[in-house]
């Protein structure tokens, strides 16, 4: 039995002893813990080969937030949610706005307006960040921030150093008022030169709203280190078993500590919805919808968006979606051409990036979804 | 404010709850949740996801003890957010200290779900019958998963008799266990 299964036996404890025992907590007494600063994440022989074949995705950080549901909080417009057989079955063509991205060929009316007036080029100095481009769904964003991070300590030795922010929230700001809980989402980076691009996916940061911010905090890179050369003292009396554990060790080294912030004003995009497909699956007696928007198609619970949290149903969606992250998944489209990738398969030429999250279980498609037919994920085809 | 004052604004829809609960208790569960994930930021994760259950489950719950509900919560929360990290391969070390108990607590798999509910009845009757102190110590530790270093601190007293008495405490475990003829 392993230690999951035993706390799970604990859980069961007594209201009572909760609270007596919650009495006795000192929260202002000093404590020897990992801070958030310069922790160490404990490496596998997989990631670390992992790492060493990665060449064109340097970093990966899906944090799988857990805010998808206060996002969905922040949802005034609650008639935008409801069942699947509720939801609009709307055009996928109006997928937001794409910022700086490739645009059409302009006219020449327009050819010569921008002639005359040649646009100033905003100036992107080292510490700004910016939305470069943003779909808005009624089931989250997907966007992509880039950082300016030009002599903010990031090391430029040849070396492959993975990379990442301490925390990168986004924050809701509806008629000057700020939400007080982040929304979260998965976040992977990658870099290019002394730009990194933050790309937010998911549904966590559920239905966007009025001007949205984005704080990326404190910088770090981390470097390997055989477990053996390591500093184990901060780990105490599990430093042995952790050197039976693994082999490397990585390493959080604080590049910057501050924070960037880009700005996406509500004009500048729009917020459309998702398809949700004819069909179901059941997993572990929960049955699923794909439900398709225009960055990402999302396993979701059927008919029913606002599950009770219990610990039962945690385990069902976790058993759901171990099931369903070794599975592969094709993506087929109009055409007949099928894509076919696994969630755990980070490297390469992915298709998807993702995770899952709250009460869902979604990844993203860099396929065009106007262009998806049918996903196909076991023995289940999924029809839209 | 009162909890008793927090739950009704929970009852009367008022988005106020969330942030009251959320001052009155966030140190707490961040307190709760690092113990298990050992991330600051993971732990915020789920604090902010358990403060959103609260608003999902009550109504219709009425906790009788808000403190102990949210709390219980943040560990479910943590615990399942332990899951994806230690999956991911991504845990930085984070390791719940149960494997103390592994060698003699039953597996209930043969009892199905009835087996489940009886082996929480018999924890809840066995913890009834500890001493106050020796209860808070051993809920702190293996429910809460608090270091014994932190343990120590609380109580005022030494690591090794924390240590001592939670040994003593999982011995007394096991044999309540046998003699009520748990197959271990």
């Amino acid at each position: 039995m392993n230690g999951r299964k035993i706390a799970d036996r604990f859980g069961g404890i007594d209201g009572r002893y909760i609270a007596e025992a919650l009495e006795t907590i000192n929260l202002d007494g000093e404590r020897s813990k990992i801070t958030m600063k310069n922790r160490k994440k404990l490496l596998t022989a997989l990631i670390a080969a992992a790492l060493a074949v990665a060449v064109s995705v340097t970093a990966v950080a899906a944090n799988s937030g857990g805010l998808i549901k206060l996002g969905e909080y922040f949802n005034k417009n609650e008639s935008n949610f409801g069942t699947p057989e509720e939801m609009p079955k709307a055009d996928l063509l109006d997928i937001g706005k794409e910022l700086t991205t490739a645009s059409p060929e302009p006219s020449p009316a327009e050819t010569a307006a921008t002639e005359e007036q040649p646009a100033e080029p905003e100036p992107f100095e080292p510490g700004d960040a910016r939305v470069t481009s943003v779909v808005a769904t009624n089931n989250g964003l997907f966007c992509t921030i880039e950082v300016n991070v030009a002599g903010y300590g990031l090391p430029d030795d040849g070396e492959e150093h993975d990379y990442g922010f301490e925390s990168t929230l986004v924050y809701k700001e509806v008629d000057g008022e700020r939400s007080p809980f982040p929304l979260g989402g998965h976040i992977n980076y990658q870099r290019n030169g002394d730009i990194i691009e933050v790309i937010i996916s998911g549904e966590d940061t559920a239905r966007p709203e009025g001007k949205l911010i984005f704080e990326l905090t404190d910088l770090y890179y981390t470097i390997l280190e055989d477990v053996n050369d390591a500093d184990l003292s901060e780990y105490g009396d599990e430093a042995d078993y952790i050197k039976n554990l693994v082999s490397m060790i990585e390493t959080e080294v604080p590049a910057y500590e501050g924070k960037f912030e880009a700005v996406l004003n509500p004009e500048d995009y729009t917020v459309t919805e998702s398809l949700w497909s004819e069909n179901t699956a059941e997993i572990n007696g929960l049955t699923y919808r794909l439900e398709l928007s225009p960055n990402s198609v999302t396993f979701a619970f059927d008919g029913d968006r606002d599950p009770e949290l219990t610990l039962e149903y945690y385990e069902a969606r976790n058993e759901a979606f171990n099931e369903l992250a070794h599975k592969d998944i094709t993506l087929v489209t109009k055409s007949g051409e099928r894509f076919t990738d696994n969630l755990y398969d980070y490297y390469g030429d992915n298709k998807f990036i993702g995770g899952f999250s709250g009460g869902h279980i979604s990844f993203v498609t860099l396929i065009d979804p106007n262009e998806i037919a049918s996903v196909i994920i076991g023995d289940t085809e999924f029809t839209f | 404010m009162e909890d008793e004052k927090i739950v009704a604004l929970f009852f009367e829809r008022d988005e106020r709850a969330i942030g009251e609960a959320d001052a009155k208790y966030r140190r707490l569960c961040l307190r709760i949740s690092e113990n298990i994930l050992k991330s600051r930021w993971d732990a915020e994760e789920c604090v902010a996801d358990s403060l959103m259950a609260l608003w999902k489950t009550i109504p219709p719950k009425r906790p009788e003890d808000l403190r102990a509900y949210l709390c219980q919560i943040v560990r479910n929360n943590s615990l399942t957010r332990l899951d994806y990290l230690l999956a991911e391969k991504r845990s930085a070390g984070a390791e719940v200290p149960l494997s103390e108990f592994e060698e003699f607590l039953p597996d209930c798999a043969s009892r199905g779900a009835f087996g489940e509910i009886e082996l929480e009845d018999l924890f809840n009757r066995f913890l009834a019958e500890l001493k106050p102190e020796t209860r808070k110590i051993f809920v702190r530790r293996y429910f809460f998963f608090d270091t014994v270093q932190d343990i120590a601190a609380d109580f005022n007293i030494s690591e090794s008799k924390v240590k001592s008495l939670l040994m003593r405490t999982r011995k007394k475990l096991k044999d309540y266990l046998s003699e009520r003829e748990y197959d271990l």
